[in-house]
């Protein structure tokens, strides 16, 4: 019965190739442009590391002094989301959280030890230290962090990224082989694999979206160096400083490292809390931290919501695409209605010969579904095409942005095939109710 | 208007069909004003005026060279020289950061040093003396700053009394009733007191996604710094062999290193990179929505068309004229469209304040509201042609078959 019907539905919509057409059309350019925003939105906002992310978390102080409020945000005192050197040194020496790392940055002209001079290209670094990886759970092509130790020492050693190891190394396998960064010899240690963390929650909203640095050394490394925080990344001083002055910069109050922490257990977090706001008590008897306490300690959704990464535009053009998919769900809904309309004559035939009003709502409701179905196919591939010519576009983002994942794919079907049932539930309605005898007159 | 009546009462009774249409028109409304809207401020960010001469400029990085101090100035300075002599340079200064490099620096401004928050925010500029020039912006009251305000040094200098020179922007959120009173008016950064010396009309700051980024200063110190930034004025239209000649004559010296050397035109198309893509997608959005609707409305039409065949053959029959068929179907289409408009107005009212509660945008002004009628009424108007003039078509023999 079933097969017969879904034969009929595929006869009734061979039958008028405008119309199925148009139905099938309006729907898939609603759904399309509705994927499209939505993939995007959803990537953006998917948890960036699901299986740690109520574990991890970044610490802020309230540094800043008496006279110099950090800024305003929605009407109230904020704080800066960096941490001053001694302070991420202190915290760092505490070692008070399972792992914790420092986050900074620098930029040097690097090259191969093979290449020329002149062949140097300038190139953003991140420092960090060991623990890193493991609390971000980098991925590793060859290789792998650096040791406890190699950090202590401020040893001259090197992660590259994938991309950066094509360029230098032919993607070879460089472990052991020799960086030139800043005219210092580095070796390599490490070589990342894709690491397609979106959003990049350890840096600020600006950086978020971008990808992974190319080159990643010890932080000691970089104050042994004496080199200074570059200058694509962000700083916020007050007080005295003198900013081309490494030793000025490190012994000042201005904010610059991000500092993230690895916790057992989500509960942890009020007991650390407890120990920055003791640390910030101590500083204070020294003369620092004078203003009112408010520090904090953000998981990382806690922390991407506070920066808003997503910014409101992704959100907007998301209930705009809903809204596009909304009209052209109401204009099927039309052709449906013209449609069965014009199959009066059929409904009342099939209803003098026995069938069921509900035998007539099944056949209509697998023409909508398929209707649906076929709609939400091609709506997938529209969607696909409007990806990749986003990415076009923005081509600022990360293209990862710009790939749908299966679970985008199954609620697109879903989506096309529910939404057009559920606006084709009133044209089968109005279909179930022809009366047999006034069709059958005009026959 | 005699077919007024029988129109409503048509529509009454069908109900559901004109119904649909009016809300998908409703909807589109909402959509079309809104997103219009978006594209309308997009576009106005995206066009701002910069103050900067655009087509000329480009700037680039190299680092200091020398150990000490007095060494470093020293080459800096022959440097400038050696850039300023080349035939294809029309001028070259230092500049702390770059107009629209997303980098930069800035301050929170005080009319009062005891006040406890500040009146607002600006960038600053600090370089040469002569950067105004060289950026091409245009002072529109007080004066420039001369050699003697020139200083290099390794702090931003903010002790030193040159006066600063600010945008206009910032002059108006400081002053807001007039904002002349700016000229010679004191500012206070953190406690240190500057003397506002000129206006400029337009400059845009360091970050483009900023929402203090029209208000910038200027203040004449060579902030010594890692690098240098250099900001070069080619001449006109030489803008690319003057970037050449720059190189060429940096890397006599092969350990050179000349980093981010870039037109002003680059940095402001990565700067606006976000707002460009937006601004492509909405326009797609709106065709795709303009387009919907007009298929609403001609599927509609037809089927009503189809639906009332016998209806139409009746009236031609009874002596009605092709051209009331016509006007018949237009003024049923107009009578839809006006009222999916207005709840459209009202829906997008509602939106509007929604977005602007919960994402902070800026409210519609009442002109959009207009616009958006009309773009609707004229595309409807167009969908409905094809298919009045196909009912205009039926004979009045229709209505004598198959009642």
């Amino acid at each position: 019965m079933l097969y017969y019907y879904i034969k009929l539905a595929i006869f009734s919509l061979t039958r008028t190739p405008l119309l199925s057409f148009l139905m099938i059309a309006t729907i898939s350019v609603g759904i399309a442009a509705t994927m499209v925003t939505y993939t995007i939105s959803y990537m953006m906002n998917k948890d960036p590391i699901p299986s740690k992310s109520e574990r991890l978390f970044t610490v802020h102080l309230s540094s800043w002094g008496l006279d110099n409020m950090y800024r305003m945000r929605d009407g109230k005192e904020d704080i800066p989301i960096f941490v001053t050197y001694q302070d991420a040194i202190n915290l760092y020496n505490a070692q008070k959280a399972s792992k914790q790392t420092i986050i900074g940055s620098s930029k040097a002209m690097t090259r191969s030890s093979e290449q020329s001079v002149n062949e140097a290209i300038s190139t953003g670094i991140r420092s960090t230290t060991y623990e890193f990886f493991d609390m971000f759970n980098a991925p590793f092509l060859y290789g792998s962090g650096w040791s406890a130790s190699e950090d202590e020492q401020g040893a001259q050693v090197v992660i590259l990224s994938k991309q950066r190891n094509e360029i230098l190394f032919d993607g070879q396998n460089s472990i052991g082989k020799e960086v030139i960064i800043g005219g210092i010899v580095h070796r390599v240690v490490g070589v990342f694999d894709d690491w397609p963390l979106i959003p990049r929650f350890y840096l600020e909203e600006y950086d978020a979206l971008s990808e992974v640095r190319d080159m990643f050394i010890p932080f000691r490394t970089q104050m042994n160096n004496e080199w200074v925080a570059s200058r694509d990344s962000s700083m916020f001083c007050w007080g005295e400083f003198e900013l081309s002055d490494f030793y000025s910069v490190i012994n000042s109050e201005c904010v610059w490292l991000y500092f993230w922490i690895e916790l057992e257990s989500a509960e942890g977090r009020s007991e650390y809390l407890d120990f920055v706001n003791n640390y910030a008590q101590e500083q204070r008897s020294l003369g620092r931290f004078q203003r009112e306490q408010m520090n904090r300690v953000l998981n990382v959704n806690e922390s991407l919501s506070r920066n808003n990464t997503m910014g409101n535009e992704s959100k907007v053009a998301v209930w705009l695409a809903a809204a596009f998919l909304f009209a052209c769900l109401l204009n099927c809904m039309s052709l449906m209605m013209t449609k069965f309309h014009g199959k009066g004559g059929e409904v009342g035939l099939r209803r003098a010969i026995g069938a069921s009003k509900q035998d007539i709502a099944l056949q209509f409701g697998l023409e909508t579904i398929m209707v649906g179905l076929i709609g939400g196919i091609l709506g997938l591939v529209l969607a696909n095409i409007g990806l990749l010519v986003t990415a076009e576009v923005y081509s600022h983002l990360n293209t990862e942005l710009m790939k749908m994942n299966m679970e985008i794919v199954i609620t697109t079907l879903l989506l096309s095939i529910v939404t057009s049932t559920l606006f084709g539930l009133y044209p089968i309605y109005k279909a179930c109710k022809i009366e047999p005898s006034g069709q059958l007159k005009s026959l | 208007m005699k077919d007024l009546k029988p129109i409503i009462v048509s529509l009454l009774r069908a109900k559901m069909a004109p119904l649909l249409l009016i809300l998908q028109i409703a909807v589109t409304f909402t959509v079309l004003v809104n997103s219009v809207y978006l594209m309308a401020e997009k576009h106005a960010d995206i066009t701002a005026p910069t103050g900067l001469s655009e087509d000329v400029l480009f700037s680039f990085q190299i680092p200091h060279r020398g150990e000490e101090q007095s060494q470093k100035i020293a080459n800096m300075y022959r440097d400038l020289e050696s850039i300023r002599a080349l035939e294809s340079v029309a001028q070259v200064s230092i500049i702390n950061s770059m107009p629209l490099s997303n980098r930069g620096g800035g301050f929170d401004i005080r009319l009062d040093p005891d006040e406890p928050g500040y009146v607002t925010k600006a960038a600053i500029y600090t370089g040469s003396f002569d950067l105004i020039d060289t950026m091409g912006a245009k002072l529109i009251a007080g004066e420039g700053f001369d050699l003697v305000d020139e200083d290099a040094r390794r702090d931003f200098g903010l002790g030193r009394v040159t006066g600063v020179i600010i945008t206009k922007a910032l002059a108006q959120s400081l002053f807001p009733e007039d904002w002349h009173q700016a000229l010679g008016s004191t500012i206070y950064l953190h406690q240190t007191p500057h003397t506002i010396r000129g206006v400029v009309e337009y400059l845009a700051g360091p970050w483009s996604f900023w929402q203090h980024k029209k208000n910038n200063m200027i203040f004449p110190t060579i902030f010594l710094m890692t690098d240098i930034t250099f900001l070069v004025k080619a001449h006109e239209g030489l803008r690319e062999q003057s970037m050449k000649d720059v190189v060429e004559l940096l890397m006599q010296d092969p350990h050179r290193q000349i980093d981010e050397l870039k037109s002003i035109t680059e940095f402001k198309e990565e700067a606006y990179q976000a707002q460009n893509a937006a601004y492509t997608t909405l326009q797609a959005v709106i065709v795709g929505l303009v387009l919907i609707t007009m298929l609403g409305v001609f599927g509609q039409t037809r089927f009503s068309v189809l639906k009332r065949r016998k209806h139409i053959g009746t009236r031609r029959a009874l002596g009605a004229s092709r051209g009331e068929i016509i006007r018949y179907f237009t003024l049923e289409n107009l009578l839809l469209t006006s009222c999916g408009v207005f709840i459209g107005t009202l829906l997008t009212i509602l939106a509007n304040n929604l977005l602007v509660i919960h994402l902070d945008l800026s409210p519609v002004p009442f002109v959009y509201l207009i616009y958006g009628c009309a773009v609707v009424i004229a595309s409807g108007f167009i969908a409905v042609i094809q298919p009045a003039l196909k009912a205009a078509n039926i004979s009045p023999a229709e209505a004598t078959r198959t009642v």
